[in-house]
């Protein structure tokens, strides 16, 4: 009933009818008069009617904040024009932040195993190789990820060691964001290899394997893929901060397409860049969810 | 000469004794059933034998190499005694023949191709060769153990360690399991089972050893002690076992 009154006063049409069925229902109910599938029929008409209303408010709202000061938000944000000429070259720089994430987000894989694997070595004698990567995971997740990219970024060319000051924008800010996202990933395989049962390392050592070869050919790989969805979320949020790359002065797609809002006044560049992000992320979040049901479904059948 | 011997072993996770100065000797061909309460530590006996778990007193010798050594070659030990655990613990991400295969092709550097044959004769002897694509997770629990006592066998060990490898199972299963230790106590393998199977205790082991107080309470031939024990906690044991219908 509240419900209805509700959608009766923020959109008056689909609010009556709203109205009109929960007070048919509760009319119904009280005095037992017709069947009782009638009144359960009433019931869900008014639910669907306050459904159809709230959606109508909500798009209508929006609509309206587009069109609002004769079209000129629309404009600001979807001049077809101004989309049309930028979205060639901002294209073209977004393809550098591809490169840029799936060249780090490799390196990010790599990287994280050897981490997670010198901080778990058995042994007293290895208690140094833990601490020092326990302290470098520790540091590199406390850091806002900008300064870490700063550090690196200017850092490395500045040594004027040959390897590094030779090395393009693209490689520097790969090699930053491997840092700073590798101590990130290390935590999550770490939390995967937990999770595997004790009694698979106990397998793999009694048939003779020596702990890097059991890491390596039995616990790792099982770590791998229960961390697959994780590991495409984490790709997501690599290629979402390529974008902090401009502050190094490459220009990326983000960077391309400030540069032409000034241009044009007009933030329909921004747009434009925000679908090229969309294009990649929005389907690689569907895979991962639908990866996590698959694997979930995969293990109630089990079960 | 003993194959496996255990000489004065004492283990203590922190403050508890788990063994106290236990003795043990199998020889080559022996079959001996260890018999007694869950908790009484027959698997830790087990796992002390190929270095899953270390001692804190005693040693512990396979043939000539000294397990409790600081310098021994594990890998050796472990390449010499295979073990079977109760939840068999196959390796989830491998199909049948690819769990039986890995640890040669990487631990004994057998090529894919000798490894693959090895596996499937193994596969087919404890009767799943028809079944050597299929993952762990599709198979009864009486395949798994199959598979993982293939998966030992494959390193050509020259005796085994059996964990309670049948009380994970249901028991309409255990048989088929229990079929293949009958088959290799026949060939002579060397082996030391922990068990809760008596019947099958009664008919395959050499020696039963019933572990009680961090040591070998009680041993003697399987008619003995699993019918007329000497001593007043194994016969409390088998007491409980006959309430229980046990035995």
């Amino acid at each position: 009933m509240i419900p209805s009154i509700v959608a009766t006063v923020v959109f008056p049409p689909l609010g009556l009818v709203s109205l009109a069925g929960a007070v048919g229902y509760r009319r119904s109910v009280r005095e037992g008069r017709p069947s009782v599938a009638q009144a359960v029929r009433a019931r869900d008409w008014a639910t669907y009617a306050f459904g159809a209303a709230l959606t109508t408010l909500i798009v209508g709202a929006l609509a309206a904040f587009l069109l609002l000061n004769d079209h000129a938000v629309l404009r600001a944000y979807f001049d077809l024009d101004a989309l049309k000429t930028s979205i060639p070259e901002i294209g073209g720089a977004f393809l550098g932040n591809l490169y840029v994430s799936i060249i780090a987000e490799i390196g990010i894989v790599i990287w994280s195993l050897i981490l997670v694997v010198g901080r778990s070595i058995p042994g007293r004698a290895y208690l140094p190789i833990r601490l020092i990567v326990v302290g470098y995971i520790d540091l590199f997740r406390a850091l806002p990820g900008l300064l870490t990219i700063l550090l690196i970024g200017f850092g490395l060319p500045a040594t004027g060691i040959e390897f590094f000051a030779g090395m393009s924008l693209y490689q520097t800010g790969a090699i930053a964001l491997v840092i700073v996202y590798g101590a990130y990933v290390a935590e999550i395989f770490r939390g995967a290899i937990d999770a595997i049962p004790s009694g698979q390392l106990a397998a793999a050592r009694s048939l003779g394997f020596g702990y890097f070869g059991a890491m390596r050919h039995i616990i790792l790989p099982q770590a791998i893929r229960a961390t697959l969805p994780s590991l495409l979320n984490w790709y997501i949020s690599v290629l979402k901060d390529t974008s902090l790359l401009s502050v190094l002065g490459l220009v990326e797609g983000l960077t391309t397409a400030r540069i032409q809002v000034t241009f044009m006044s007009n933030l329909s560049p921004l747009v434009g860049v925000s679908l090229c992000f969309l294009i990649v992320t929005l389907p690689l979040s569907r895979l991962t969810d639908y990866i996590i049901v698959r694997s979930a479904r995969k293990r109630q059948g089990k079960a | 000469m003993s194959f496996v011997k255990l000489e004065n072993v004492g283990k203590t996770y922190g403050s508890i004794n788990v063994l106290k100065d236990l003795n043990l000797r199998v020889d080559k061909h022996e079959v001996v059933c260890l018999i007694g309460p869950s908790g009484c530590g027959k698997s830790t006996m087990l796992r002390c034998i190929n270095g899953l778990e270390s001692i804190q007193a005693g040693s512990i010798f396979v043939g000539d190499l000294e397990v409790s050594s600081p310098i021994v070659d594990i890998n050796a030990v472990r390449r010499r005694v295979g073990m079977v655990f109760q939840h068999f613990n196959l390796f989830p991400h491998m199909t049948a023949i690819e769990n039986v295969m890995v640890a040669q092709l990487r631990v004994l550097g057998r090529d894919k191709r000798a490894a693959r044959d090895m596996a499937f004769e193994l596969l087919s002897r404890v009767g799943l060769s028809k079944k050597i694509d299929k993952y762990p997770e599709a198979l009864s629990g009486g395949e798994q153990q199959r598979v993982a006592i293939a998966r030992t066998l494959a390193m050509s060990p020259q005796a085994l360690l059996l964990d309670e490898i049948t009380s994970a199972l249901d028991p309409e299963l255990v048989g088929e399991v229990l079929e293949i230790v009958r088959e290799l106590a026949n060939e002579g393998m060397t082996m030391l089972l922990a068990t809760h199977e008596m019947s099958f205790a009664r008919e395959v082991a050499t020696r039963v050893c019933f572990v009680a107080e961090g040591g070998i309470y009680e041993e003697g031939p399987a008619e003995k002690i699993l019918s007329n024990p000497d001593r007043p906690k194994t016969q409390a044991f088998l007491r409980r076992l006959v309430e229980s219908h046990r035995l």
